[in-house]
């Protein structure tokens, strides 16, 4: 099982995939496993996240992402892959959780 | 006369010595009034730690009773509850390291999500995380 989120084995989110020297992670489906709430522009490719005081919006083949209104440059441009977003996962350590990737096998913890 | 000016230079003595006393009074009074504020100011920390402390212990009882309840839980009976409703098959109720409870899988949408979460609560969790995901 590669997620374990706040401590719990996640099952039923999509596998990561390594790319561009980074690990990406369903956008949607980790930030729903945080507590977040998410909500998807199939036609527009943007993603729009509400996870605890922060609202992201997130734009396919776009490195910068808005949170609160402010942009921020990930290290490498989300992308759509059967319909759902992938971003690098180090996008949640900016957000303020602790992470750990190890292998496929990745942590997110509430900080 | 001789008596007069005698009784009259008592009284100035005397007066002299009331004035210079006023002073050592004064000092002896704020020195006094210093001490009592700090004795206070003292007894308001212990006041305050105690008030701390105690707010420790019922955190701590908190934990515990949380702990208790999640221990209490019979986590597959309430998944076999939640998996009989079409649409839930895949959710799961789980516990981490620390006793804590959340519901996972993945289901259809929102409803589903909110459905799952309503019916662990109506068989007894009181306090889970919700880590489902929607399609």
């Amino acid at each position: 099982m590669p997620y374990k989120i706040d401590g719990f084995d996640i099952d039923g989110i999509t596998e990561p995939i390594l790319g561009e020297g980074t690990t990406f992670v369903p956008l949607a489906n980790v930030a729903q496993s945080l507590g977040g709430y998410a909500d998807f522009d199939s036609a527009l490719k943007v993603a729009k996240i509400k996870l605890g005081e922060y609202d992201l919006q997130v734009q396919a083949d776009n490195p910068i992402v808005d949170i609160n209104g402010m942009p921020l440059e990930l290290q490498a441009a989300p992308f759509i892959d059967s319909d759902m977003m992938f971003v690098p996962v180090r996008l949640f350590e900016k957000l303020g959780y602790k992470m750990a990737v190890d292998g496929s096998h990745i942590s997110l913890d509430a900080a | 006369m001789y008596r007069k000016f005698a009784l009259f230079a008592v009284t100035l003595s005397v007066f002299s010595v009331v004035l210079m006393g006023c002073p050592k009074a004064q000092e002896a009074a704020t020195d006094t009034t210093a001490a009592a504020g700090e004795k206070m100011a003292d007894a308001g920390g212990k006041m305050a730690d105690a008030g701390g402390k105690m707010a420790d212990a019922g955190g701590k009882m908190a934990d515990a009773g949380g702990k208790m309840a999640a221990g209490a839980i019979d986590a597959e009976a309430i998944t076999k509850t939640i998996n009989a409703v079409p649409g839930l098959e895949g959710v799961k109720v789980v516990k981490n390291d620390k006793g804590e409870l959340a519901l996972t899988g993945t289901v259809a949408n929102q409803e589903l999500k909110a459905k799952a979460e309503e019916l662990a609560k109506t068989a007894g969790i009181t306090t889970l995380m919700n880590k489902i995901t929607t399609k």
